[in-house]
């Protein structure tokens, strides 16, 4: 086969008018700079290449062992130098997280260890306190009130913490929420989880904080295939401390950034999802859907024995069983466990328009209509406390 | 560690009846936990880097004795089929350096697994515990078994010269029993990345039989196939270079063209089941797979697309070089010629990242002072517009247009072949140091993703199970890891060639002084 060794400048302006092609090609359809400069790279690393296909025939090496030492020197030096001229990150940056996490996780372990006292020490009549504190007289916080009603109640929606927002975006980059969600168009690539820009004012702090724990406790709007495959992690329950959880609802409720595309979150409602306003985005305090005190004082409200115009029992019957055509038959197990924690607070609150049902907000407290909304919950259970489950 | 069954307390005897206890007594037996280890440091290297490199070694070495024997049986049949006395010879050479380089497979592996339990004892105690009946009957027992066929298999040749079909049955037995092994192995490696989440309650069969079990039997076993081929390119590029006889020149010339063949033809195949490795990653958790393509490890994946790309050139220009000494074939150069052209065009394509920064978001000291990030990402990231270029769909169209070109780059030499004259042992030399940049570069690619896939559990042990409290348990650059991969694959190169001169070069020449 007839060799062209002496073409190498035939190669060369191919090679050049090549290069000057993908350069002004590539600036034409928008690649930045550094990306025309990485394609002219390429282009002129195939000179080389070409010339060795066009080259003579090669010698034998006088000395075989030397040859292919050297050969495999180079090889490793043009390997090893590829690895470094390739883009690197600061290791530290990755050790600062690390260390981050693994504090996180052992705060968290000490909070479950203390939980385990306290339920220990509350067993035993006593009360678990910090060093330096008083015992309260009768028993700790909240005593003398139903079991969890001071303590559990749901706090109202307060502005974040600008401080532990912060603290909180560090979270989120820690976990790598960005894998998954955008931020001001800047995130995972593929569509995995929502744009997060103004969730901070379409959901809760507690649902949210919610969310993070259960990836179940709500839908979002237009994610349905990603909430079927369950995309969102459900580890972090166990990853994340509770500062950590903290601090990064707070710096959710803080993306309020109004006209920037957030879907809404949706929440089972009995014909399907359904939005709900981002007030009565609430869960049954813990505990509550089966703590006997909080069952027996709904069921005083139920029957209007705590406020004479609050009567449930009078459309949807003493044992669940509506009276009134049209209301909700509440021994129907199978509908009531359709509906999330959210839909019975917002219904209860808001009631039904052009229906019976009329909105108890400003009748009932927040606690009452969790503890009617408990007791009613036992109707679908043969008149026993269960968790509600979806 | 959120429970450990049973503990490193226990002494592990290499006695029969310590053997058969965790089939009956399951892995709970053996009561107390030690919770407390001398800390052991590995003098001047670190924990972590001499157990990435023993691990490495003993996986190349594990790679080549597992695949070779594939297709040294297949070449022994077909060399027993045809009469190409060819064929029958690259077998038993082949079989040669795989008999050495077993008992280096051996021994890397014993002194890998006692680094394991002195530098990382928790970690040991886990695995060896939840794995047990693997490591303590499985394990040895096939190990044990695959040695008597490799050497029975070697030493029985010229015995049953005669009865053919017997040898080809001890060589099939020994891949089935090698298979075994790997894949066994392979459970608790693949166990390590995704942990079925239920695996303190789960048994032997549900730990073994995670998300990645699977892709990760069928990417290795295939790979395995591919290195021994590139191996064999490499074994003959060696002998060709060293020998002075036509005769054995000749031999080793088409030796090679078979080594090339082999590694190219499986290599081209490989793509698949890796593929399908990365879905089952992301599959099990998507921050996984993101971190591998995307963030820490997304500049390991754009040095894969070099090394590929670089494989795929130097493959073909093999053929390139291997066409020139077939008469007749000069037609062909054109074509062949722009095909390197479309082969270096899918690669850029390939190598396309999706920004110029190795992590997935900027992180603290990566923007240039007096730039904001907006400034920064216009320069560094590809537009919305082109974006499609860093996404799967781009790459895998540019792999499966290189896939292509290849194979039709061979079928044009075969017909070159059919229609013209080749005379083996008159290849350019340059095709040796092909070939031999052809082993590197697998041994090299093998190294870079075996770091991946170690890497890939960020700061885990057993992810999401077993925190790495060590200093060490940050993904270390691709810099830093491109130092440890040449120096890994130079140290396997230089044990290899031991082996090669050893089994081929000073046997065949100690026979005549002795005959």
């Amino acid at each position: 086969m007839p060799e062209r060794s002496s073409g190498w400048w035939r190669t060369l302006l191919w090679t050049g008018a090549i290069a000057f092609g993908v350069w002004f090609g590539a600036g034409a359809v928008g690649f930045p700079v550094l990306f025309r400069w990485f394609f002219v790279g390429y282009v002129l690393l195939a000179y080389p290449f070409y010339l060795l296909l066009d080259a003579g025939p090669g010698r034998r090496p006088r000395r075989p062992l030397l040859a292919i030492l050297g050969f495999f020197l180079a090889v490793s030096a043009l390997l090893t130098a590829a690895g470094f001229l390739l883009p690197q990150y600061d290791p530290r940056v990755e050790q600062e997280k690390i260390r981050r996490l693994q504090q996180a996780a052992l705060e968290k372990e000490e909070a479950r260890r203390l939980e385990t006292l306290r339920q220990l020490a509350a067993k035993q009549g006593l009360q678990l306190v910090r060093a330096g504190e008083t015992p309260t007289a009768s028993g700790g916080p909240g005593a003398g009130a139903p079991a969890g009603l001071v303590a559990t109640a749901a706090p109202k929606p307060a502005a974040p913490d600008p401080k532990l927002a912060a603290q909180g975006q560090q979270v989120y980059n820690d976990y790598e929420c960005y894998n998954c969600h955008k931020l001001g168009g800047k995130g995972g690539v593929k569509r995995r989880g929502p744009e997060l820009d103004d969730i901070g004012s379409l959901a809760s702090a507690e649902i949210l904080r919610a969310k993070i724990l259960d990836p179940f406790v709500f839908l979002t709007e237009g994610y349905e295939e990603e909430y079927k495959k369950v995309i969102m992690p459900d580890d972090f329950k166990d990853r994340m401390g509770p500062k950590e959880l903290d601090a990064l609802t707070a710096y959710l409720v803080s993306l309020q950034a109004p006209g920037q595309k957030t879907p809404k979150p949706l929440f089972r409602g009995p014909k399907g999802w359904v939005a709900i306003p981002q007030e009565f985005q609430r869960a049954m305090p813990k505990g509550w859907w089966t703590d006997e005190k909080v069952i027996a004082r709904g069921k005083q409200i139920y029957e209007g024995a705590v406020r004479s115009d609050v009567t449930c029992a009078a459309c949807h019957g003493r044992d669940g069983q509506p009276i009134l055509t049209g209301a909700r038959d509440f021994r129907d197990q199978a509908f009531v466990e359709k509906m999330s924690d959210p839909y019975w607070f917002w219904r209860v609150s808001e009631g039904i328009p052009q229906t019976a049902m009329t909105a108890l907000k400003d009748k009932l407290s927040e606690e009452e209509r969790w503890q009617v909304i408990a007791y009613q919950h036992t109707f679908s259970h043969g008149g026993k406390a269960e968790e509600h489950a979806h | 560690m959120r429970r450990a069954r049973g503990g490193v307390g226990r002494a592990a005897p290499w006695a029969l009846g310590s053997l058969l206890v965790p089939l009956v007594a399951g892995p709970a037996f053996g009561a107390e936990a030690i919770t407390a280890y001398r800390e052991v440091t590995f003098p001047l290297l670190g924990n972590r880097t001499i157990v990435w490199i023993l691990a490495q070694i003993h996986l190349n070495f594990a790679a080549f004795i597992l695949g070779a024997p594939i297709f040294i049986v297949i070449s022994e049949w077909i060399g027993w089929r045809t009469g190409d006395g060819r064929y029958e010879r690259l077998a038993r050479e082949l079989t040669k350096v795989t008999a050495v380089a077993y008992s280096l497979t051996a021994l890397t592996g014993g002194f890998f697994v006692f680094l394991l339990v002195a530098l990382y004892p928790k970690l040991s105690a886990f695995l060896f515990t939840y794995f047990a009946p693997i490591w303590f009957l499985l394990y040895p027992v096939l190990f044990i078994v695959e040695s008597l066929l490799l050497y029975a298999y070697w030493y029985s040749w010229d015995r049953l010269m005669d009865r053919k079909a017997v040898h080809l049955a001890i060589g099939v037995l020994l891949n089935l029993v090698g298979t075994v092994t790997m894949v066994a192995m392979n459970g608790i490696a693949s166990f390590m990345n995704t942990p079925v989440k239920t695996y303190e309650t789960a048994t032997l069969w549900q730990l073994l039989n995670n998300f990645t079990w699977m892709p990760l039997n069928l990417h290795r076993f295939i790979a395995n196939v591919t290195f021994g081929g590139f191996i064999t390119g490499l074994v003959a590029a060696y002998m060709y270079l060293a020998t002075r006889d036509e005769g054995d020149r000749a031999f080793y010339d088409w030796m090679g063209f078979v080594g090339n063949l082999i590694g190219l033809v499986t290599f081209s195949l490989l793509a698949f089941p890796g593929y399908l490795y990365g879905i089952e990653i992301y599959q099990y958790d998507a921050s996984l797979g993101i971190y591998m393509m995307s963030d820490r490890l997304s500049m390991f994946f754009e040095m894969q697309g070099i090394l590929i790309g670089s494989l795929f050139l130097a493959g073909n220009y093999y053929i390139w070089l291997s066409m020139r000494r077939v008469e007749g074939a000069e037609r062909f150069r054109p074509v062949l010629r722009a095909s390197f052209a479309l082969i270096l065009v899918c690669n850029a394509i390939w190598v396309t990242p999706r920004h110029f920064f190795a992590t997935m978001i900027l992180e603290p000291g990566m923007l240039p002072a007096g730039m904001t990030e907006a400034e920064y990402l216009a320069r560094m990231e590809l537009p919305p517009h082109l974006g499609f270029l860093a996404l799967m769909p781009a790459k895998n169209t540019a792999a499966a247009l290189t896939i292509a070109v290849t194979w039709v780059n061979y079928v044009l030499y075969r017909i070159a072949l059919r229609r013209g004259r080749i005379t083996w042992g008159t290849i350019d030399p340059r095709a040796q140091y092909t070939l031999i940049f052809l082993a590197f570069n697998a041994i090299w690619t093998m190294g870079l993703m075996g770091a991946v896939r170690e890497l890939i559990r960020k700061h885990f042990h057993v992810y999401l199970v077993m925190v790495d409290q060590t200093p060490e348990a940050y993904t270390p650059t691709l810099g830093v890891s491109s130092v440890l991969i040449s120096g890994i694959t130079l140290l396997f190169f230089a044990l290899i060639s031991f082996i090669v001169w050893l089994s081929l070069k000073v046997g065949k020449e100690a026979r005549p002084q002795h005959a």
